[in-house]
């Protein structure tokens, strides 16, 4: 456990009291002439030395919680706290916050411990953001007797907890048509009988497949797409930058379809662009990759010139989806779609 | 026992205590204050035996009745007092006021209770208790602490007690509210540092009552009647402790202050010859009020007939024109120098009759001046003796009731022995020479002591006002009769003339020894000077011990109210930013109208989802809204307000949390029209 030896003291707004009192006993004195304001009035003034003079007791006071090593965010930690009184005194009645990154905050209050004594706190903490915390911080106020004055003392204590991120289904997946079953067998487009769907000419497209009754009503040149069934294998991507907008919603959205094809026994490769480049999640349980999307910091944008030869070189070529803040998508995909001869660029959509 | 239920049993005590302070003062008779501690007793338990929202409505209500009742009370005995009722003087005021507030504050004791559900409550209870303690104390007669004792004196010792535990576990309570999981711990843990407080506060409570000299208050000019008095309208000037100017005409005007100092002009006044005798009389004192020596005062002032043409003027009372001239032993030329200084008629004796140019009149106090139509004369004939025979009266044997009894011990000492006025003087001539000091800037007697008593046993250090003044109190204490003389003694020889300056006033001891003789009695003469031209670090110390009391008064008021108003200051724009930016009834609108606008997009089928944010869903409105949002921007910048409300926590001003508000109700209300398939959704 670290953190300052000695409380740091600071008067609260209680401590004008006293003296205001004394002053105004002062005053009623010079007034009145009557010698009984003199005796509240020094008493007032005691109080006020008394008060701020005196030291709070709360550095003998060590932590220890327990509790589970994972965590999913939107899900409770039962958690407990334990404080003991390791110093010869009685200590001093103490408020204390203890912040863990990801965690709701709890308040909780510590009355007076007599040496040795020790206190147990059960709560459950919410858990909010995803991320792996080593140290807890706790933040011990005390205001000693009247309260006069606060001391304020932070301690540190280790503590691993893995905050995994919420998972969240994709709205679809770009490769098939509507969302793809738990099976993991979609279909895909393909060139089989089966109708993929539907969408507008574009250059090369073979004159046969127009769909004349849609392009018709609509206008313009429709084409029917083939398509056919097929176990999917996930390749996913996912770039930043980690602070913009809707990052952390495409990550569980990418951590939600990479869960869910594991979860399915498909064949998974999942990878972030982090600052030093392309890194490839560990390919061992589910748990490893869940502390992976946990342990994520910092992810970048890759320069979409030379992202192919990294992107083939890590997943191969077909398809790729691609996850990340929809600000940076919006730009970067149809600015790296070009380049990419041998890879089709899909985005990944923010599911609910 | 919790620590609630400990706060209200300490402030319930320390209410108790504050009421019978008010009880043994006197603002309250003690049938009400019985009355009103079973009332508090009552209401302390009025929350547990009525628990409930509604019962606390009921215990509210019946609080409001009960303070406006006892406003009512407390007006209608005070006005239905009876007539006649002394209402005059500081006493008067004081019972109607303290009769005025002490009912309405023992009757906001009781409402309090009444409602208490929160230690908020409670500790309006406490400073209400203070203020019955303050109006108490305020108005108790000063006496020692002993005297109080076990009244007043132990109900302040318990009502502090209590109010000091009411606070410790006011700061218990509100910490434990402030957490969500509380562990109690030990109850009376920190027990021992709020008995040290109570001891310490206690003692240095009664050392500074002990030690710290108690002022007198201060008092409205006039109030007791002598308008006379100097002052301004925040101090008396001229009150003990104070010293006022000195100059001739203190010595020559018909009263004298004792508790005047500074140096004399030395602007030449008068000569007289140079073989006259060292002293001339021009006033005789001999009424003494512990400050003032002062003439008996007669009926207006007396102009006195010349009985010949020459302008003789006869000073024998009840001399008439024609009347035999007095005999007198010597007969001496005086001549006024400044004419702008009204001085009295001089003599070197008992004045007999007067040779001038002009008019002599008898003021009111028996002081002899000279005025002339339209210049008074510059000098006059002056015919005395020596030898001064007269009646003795009541009055020269007179003491003030207030002078300690030390100071006639003090006389009854020193002349053990002594039988005659004369040997008696003889011996307090020789006691004052012996034991006494000359000195001009002689301390100040603090305000209302006694001066003579102060020059006699606490400075112990004074000029010829002072040794004349306690000759002449020592010997009155003693059965001798004795007055006071103010003039001029000694003077500087200018051939045959004697120049008296202003430096050379003073003032001596008329002494009565019986058979209508009177003697002349100087005390100051002869005695020894005190230190004197002090180096300036003497000066320093007797400044510094002189007004230690202003200067540590000042310097603390300093050191507690500059930071303390630096800090009120910052606080209260704190305050103020505080509210301005954080209206709740703004904040409340807003998230009533987001919460109405997210039940009327559910009805419409744009939910908005559990886990998108409010940014989210505002560009799923934009995108989504049937038909296109009507105004986007203030939609936009509404939901940014909520996002920043709801999750940013930056303060948001009122008027943008309530124009806000306003978009989103408009934008439900839309969401509600048939127009969007809502009726058809919910159903």
């Amino acid at each position: 456990m670290t953190g300052s030896a000695r409380p740091h003291y600071k008067l609260t707004s209680f401590a004008a009291v006293p003296p205001l009192l004394a002053l105004l006993m002062c005053a009623l004195l010079w007034l009145t002439g009557n010698g009984w304001f003199l005796l509240l009035a020094g008493a007032a003034i005691a109080v006020f030395g008394l008060g701020v003079t005196g030291r709070a007791r709360i550095d003998d006071l060590t932590f220890r919680s327990r509790h589970e090593r994972r965590v999913t965010v939107g899900r409770e930690l039962p958690y407990i706290l334990d404080v003991v009184n390791g110093g010869s005194r009685t200590s001093s009645p103490v408020v204390v916050v203890v912040h863990s990154d990801g965690l709701k905050d709890v308040t909780l209050y510590v009355g007076p411990l007599r040496p040795t004594e020790s206190a147990s706190f059960e709560t459950r903490r919410a858990a909010l953001q995803r991320g792996v915390t080593e140290q807890e911080k706790v933040d011990m106020v005390a205001t000693r007797s009247l309260g006069l004055v606060r001391a304020h003392l932070s301690r540190v204590f280790d503590q691993h907890l893995t905050i995994h991120p919420g998972l969240r289904e994709p709205q679809r997946d770009p490769r098939t048509r509507g969302p793809a079953g738990d099976s993991g067998i979609a279909t895909v487009r393909g060139s089989d009988i089966e109708l993929f769907g539907v969408r507008e000419w574009r250059p090369g497209d073979d004159h046969r497949h127009v769909h004349w009754r849609s392009t018709a009503r609509r206008g313009q040149l429709i084409v029917l797409e083939r398509g056919e069934t097929a176990v999917l294998a996930l390749r996913l991507l996912l770039i930043g930058p980690a602070h913009a907008d809707g990052f952390e919603t495409a990550l569980a959205s990418a951590a939600g379809a990479c869960d869910r094809s594991l979860r399915c026994g498909q064949p998974v490769t999942v990878a972030g662009w982090l600052p030093g480049g392309l890194t490839l999640a560990p390919t061992g349980s589910r748990l490893d990759v869940l502390d992976w999307w946990s342990s994520l910091v910092e992810v970048a944008v890759p320069d979409p010139r030379g992202f192919e030869s990294a992107a083939l070189a890590a997943f191969g070529t077909g398809e790729l989806l691609v996850a990340g803040p929809p600000s940076t998508l919006d730009v970067w995909l149809p600015a790296a779609g070009p380049s990419c001869a041998t890879l089709r660029l899909h985005r990944v959509e923010v599911g609910a | 026992m919790s620590e609630m239920t400990m706060l209200r049993i300490s402030t319930l005590v320390a209410a108790g205590a504050g009421t019978l302070c008010l009880g043994f003062q006197g603002q309250l008779r003690m049938r009400f204050v019985v009355a009103a501690l079973l009332l508090q007793l009552a209401a302390a338990a009025a929350p547990h035996l009525l628990p409930g929202q509604h019962a606390a409505k009921v215990r509210r209500s019946t609080a409001n009745v009960l303070v406006l009742a006892a406003s009512l009370l407390a007006a209608w005995l005070v006005l239905a007092r009876p007539t006649g009722t002394d209402m005059g003087g500081v006493a008067g005021l004081v019972e109607w006021a303290g009769m005025l507030v002490s009912v309405p504050l023992v009757a906001v004791l009781v409402a309090q209770f009444t409602c208490a559900d929160s230690w908020r409550e409670l500790r309006t209870v406490l400073v209400v208790s203070l203020l019955c303690v303050l109006l108490a104390l305020g108005t108790a007669e000063e006496a020692a602490v002993a005297d109080l004792w076990p009244g007043l004196g132990s109900c302040l010792a318990v009502g502090w007690t209590a109010v000091l535990a009411s606070l410790w576990l006011l700061q218990r309570a509100k910490q434990q509210q402030a957490a969500t999981h509380v562990h109690r711990g030990w109850v009376l843990g920190g027990g021992f540092q709020l008995g040290a407080v109570v001891l310490g506060s206690v003692v240095a409570g009664l050392a500074a009552f002990a030690l710290v000299p108690h002022p007198d208050g201060w008092h409205p000019p006039g109030w007791d009647g002598n308008t006379t008095r100097a002052g301004s309208p925040l101090w008396q000037t001229n009150g003990g402790g104070q010293a006022g100017p000195r100059n001739p005409d203190s010595y020559l005007s018909g009263r004298m202050d004792l508790n005047s100092r500074g140096d004399l002009p030395e602007t030449r006044l008068v000569t007289v010859p140079a073989d006259s005798p060292y002293l001339w009389a021009g006033s005789v004192l001999a009424d003494y009020d512990g400050r003032y020596w002062s003439a008996v005062s007669h009926v207006g002032s007396i102009r006195i007939p010349p009985i010949d043409s020459a302008g003789a003027h006869d000073l024998r009372p009840g001399a008439r024109p024609g009347a035999a001239p007095a005999r007198a032993a010597r007969s001496d030329d005086v001549r006024l120098l400044a004419a702008n200084v009204s001085l009295p008629v001089i003599a070197p004796g008992q004045a007999l009759a007067v040779q001038v140019d002009g008019h002599v009149v008898r003021d009111t106090d028996k002081t002899l001046t000279i005025a002339g139509i339209p210049h008074r004369p510059s000098s006059y004939v002056v015919r005395s003796n020596t030898e001064i025979t007269g009646p003795a009266t009541a009055q020269d044997g007179e003491l003030p009731t207030s002078l300690p009894t030390r100071v006639g011990d003090l006389a009854r000492r020193i002349t053990r022995g002594a039988v005659t006025p004369a040997a008696k003087v003889a011996a307090i001539e020789a006691y004052l020479r012996a034991h006494y000091r000359y000195r001009l800037d002689s301390p100040v007697p603090a305000r209302g002591e006694d001066a003579v008593d102060d020059f006699l046993f606490v400075s112990l250090q004074g000029f010829c006002e002072q040794f004349a003044s306690a000759e002449a109190v020592l010997l009155r204490s003693v059965g001798v009769r004795t007055r006071i003389v103010t003039g001029f003694a000694t003077g500087k020889e200018q051939g045959t003339r004697r120049v008296f300056s202003g430096t050379d006033a003073h003032a001596w001891v008329q002494v009565y020894l019986g058979g209508q003789r009177w003697v002349f009695s100087d005390p100051t003469a002869g005695v020894a000077l005190a230190p004197d031209s002090p180096s300036w670090a003497e000066r320093v110390a007797s400044v510094v011990s002189a007004h230690w009391r202003s200067v540590v008064g000042w310097a603390l008021t300093l050191l507690v109210l500059v930071p303390f108003t630096f800090f009120g200051i910052r606080r209260s724009r704190a305050l103020r930013e505080r509210r301005r930016v954080l209206a709740a009834p703004a904040y409340e609108q807003l998230l009533i109208a987001f919460t109405r606008l997210e039940i009327a997009l559910a009805g419409i089928g744009l939910r908005r989802a559990p886990e998108s944010s409010i940014s989210e869903l505002s560009s799923s409105l934009l995108e989504r809204w049937p038909g296109g949002l009507p105004d986007p921007e203030a939609t936009r910048a509404a939901m940014v307000v909520v996002e920043r409300v709801l999750y940013d926590g930056t303060p948001v001003r009122a008027d943008a949390a309530l124009t806000a508000a306003s978009t989103l109700h408009q934008l439900a209300e839309l969401a509600r029209s048939p127009e969007l398939g809502y009726a058809t959704a919910m159903r």
